[in-house]
């Protein structure tokens, strides 16, 4: 499980009194993972984004396609992952 | 929570996740961890309470959100998020004046995500990131440390320069530049058939089987790097079996627009002598005889016609299995437009400029070449007003390549016929059949492979089949490059799949997909 513990586990991490249970944050925190689980071609995180940060993932080469087990969108490095595994 | 989620559970709970974002993040997204380590260097990482995931709100973002929460009231939060938004953007604002002043000294922006004047965001993060990688952007260019421009292209660029180094264009940081004048160009690389807007195959009744597709109409409006409009030759290099014997053909590309252009034909081969005199000789019972003009062209070429019967093409159907012809077809089997296109006088009078300029071409050609070629070749000015170009054989079929009804649709089809002629020269590949425009377009892309190198990287394409998942881009992006790479084989091996419609079909519509596209570039 590649999903960092330093973003998922620590209590730092949710700062205090966020106005929602410790419960839901852990149940949300371990549906994180399971869906950072089904990232593919490198993606091993989830996060939160605007539409600013989708196109500035897009602009640093993030193939902004649709994962097909999540259907929520991914931004693995196309051109990185061609270069390695084709050879081009 | 259970361990073993189905996708349907998978994605309502991603949704669900995606609606407790903020200050503008409506989506949940996969991303590498190199990518994250991108945007924490913006500096606007947060950690959203609700699911403890990462948020990346630019201030803006956060600003927008809190006008939105006030009611457009001005609220202390607003000011506070206004005065940060103004802070990292180097400016104050001036209530009195209702202006902003620039709190920068020269282009140090400090406190802004864009330390260098020109740079994109994209580009300081990346400065950021690889502090001691030796290059870094200045204005928008990546440079190397002692200033000069780092080679920015991509995969895609650096392969089709490869592919395409007689078209007098080249990628050069990224940019296609013209290769004489360094000046940039719109287009992509003259990759051969790459202006065709449709392509389609004709066989006989009753073979019925696939369809090309219309894609592109990436014309080079410009002309930069277009052989025929510089009135330069294209040089045609086959490379197929050995790099170290590889041999040249060269072939001007004729364009007459006046029939009286057109050298005579004869049955007489004919050779110049040394005084500057013409010797025609080998016809039947017909004594040499000497002529004034020593060069002029001799069209013999028994096997071949670039005037075909037109309405022989209604006896065919368009390759339809379950691709449509689509753009300028109404979806009629037979090639309708062929049929009629002789009804008028301007598609009459383009047809025989067309053949006028082929045949020119095919009479400089050797004499031993010409007795060898077989086939047609023609250009037609089709009753829906295209000009479309038809390469084949009775036997395999035709194929119909579709250019735009103008000078530059013309200009460009000809300039195909002349890469053909050219291919035909220099690689002994002289029966111009269904299948020829497909090997046409095959050898063109794997120029400068020899035989080795070709099933080498072959050999490697099909081992990384297994890292892709089945029905992905990269899955199908690489089974594209598995054919093409088995199409080549199939060319050099004298295969009789390549002697077909479906084999032109798919290459043409791999060149054109490819000058399209530009993939990744």
């Amino acid at each position: 499980m590649a999903f960092s513990t330093a973003i998922m586990g620590s209590s730092d991490v949710f700062g205090p009194n966020t106005g929602t249970s410790i419960a839901s944050r852990k149940e949300a925190g371990a549906a994180g993972e399971k869906i950072a689980d089904q990232g593919r071609y490198g993606d091993t995180m989830v996060i939160h984004a605007s539409p600013f940060t989708m196109k500035l993932l897009t602009d640093i080469g993030g193939a902004n396609t649709f994962n097909p087990k999540t259907g929520m969108l991914e931004f693995y490095n196309v051109d990185d992952l061609l270069r390695k595994k084709v050879g081009y | 929570m259970s361990n073993d989620l189905t996708h349907d559970q998978m994605k309502r709970i991603a949704e669900s996740m995606a609606n407790m974002g903020r200050n503008g993040d409506s989506e949940l997204v996969h991303v590498m961890p190199e990518e994250v380590a991108l945007l924490e260097k913006i500096g606007a990482g947060t950690t959203n309470p609700r699911t403890g995931l990462r948020e990346f709100n630019t201030t803006q973002e956060k600003l927008n959100a809190a006008l939105k929460e006030s009611g457009g009231s001005w609220t202390k939060e607003v000011n506070d998020l206004a005065k940060q938004r103004d802070a990292e953007k180097g400016q104050t604002y001036n209530a009195s004046t209702n202006t902003y002043t620039s709190t920068n000294s020269g282009n140090n922006n400090s406190g802004s995500s864009n330390s260098q004047g020109d740079n994109s965001i994209r580009q300081d993060l990346a400065n950021w990131l690889t502090p001691g990688d030796g290059m870094s952007y200045k204005n928008g260019v990546l440079v190397n440390a002692d200033g000069s421009k780092v080679n920015q292209n991509t995969s895609y660029q650096d392969t089709a320069n490869a592919s395409t180094p007689f078209d007098g264009k080249s990628y050069v940081n990224g940019q296609l530049v013209n290769d004489k004048t360094g000046n940039s160009v719109t287009s992509g690389h003259d990759s051969i058939f790459k202006t065709v807007a449709n392509v389609v195959g004709l066989v006989a009744n009753p073979v019925a089987f696939v369809a090309g597709k219309a894609i592109n109409n990436a014309f080079d409006k410009d002309g930069d790097g277009n052989m025929f409009t510089t009135g330069g030759e294209f040089t045609f290099f086959d490379n197929n079996k050995d790099s170290s014997t590889k041999s040249a053909a060269t072939r001007a590309i004729v364009n007459n627009n006046d029939d009286n252009d057109r050298p005579a034909a004869t049955t007489a081969s004919t050779q110049s002598t040394t005084d500057g005199e013409t010797d025609t000789t080998g016809a039947s019972n017909e004594a040499g005889t000497y002529s004034e003009i020593s060069d002029v062209p001799t069209y013999r070429a028994p096997g071949f016609t670039s005037r075909p019967e037109r309405r022989k093409f209604v006896n065919y159907d368009y390759t339809d299995g379950t691709g449509k012809p689509v753009g300028t077809y109404n979806g009629n089997a037979k090639p309708f437009h062929v049929a009629t296109s002789a009804e008028s006088m301007e598609s009459f009078v383009v047809a025989e400029t067309a053949s006028n300029a082929i045949d020119t071409m095919v009479s400089n050609m050797s004499p031993e070449i010409q007795d060898k070629l077989n086939g047609e070749i023609s250009v037609q000015l089709t009753a829906d007003n295209q000009i479309a170009l038809y390469v084949g054989n009775d036997e395999t079929g035709y194929v119909e390549a579709v250019y735009a009804a103008d000078d530059t649709g013309l200009d460009t089809a000809m300039t195909d016929v002349a890469n053909m002629l050219a291919y035909g020269e220099s690689s002994g590949d002289l029966n111009i059949d269904a299948g020829y425009t497909g090997r046409v377009r095959s050898a063109a892309r794997f120029t400068g492979y020899d035989d080795n190198t070709l099933n080498q990287q072959y050999a490697m394409l099909k081992s990384e089949g297994s890292n892709y998942e089945q029905g992905s881009p990269l899955y199908l992006l690489w089974l594209e490059r598995v054919q093409e790479f088995e199409d080549e084989i199939k060319r050099r091996d004298g295969d009789p799949a390549a002697s077909s419609a479906d084999y032109s079909v798919a290459g043409v519509t791999r060149s054109v997909a490819e000058s399209a596209a530009g993939f990744f570039a």
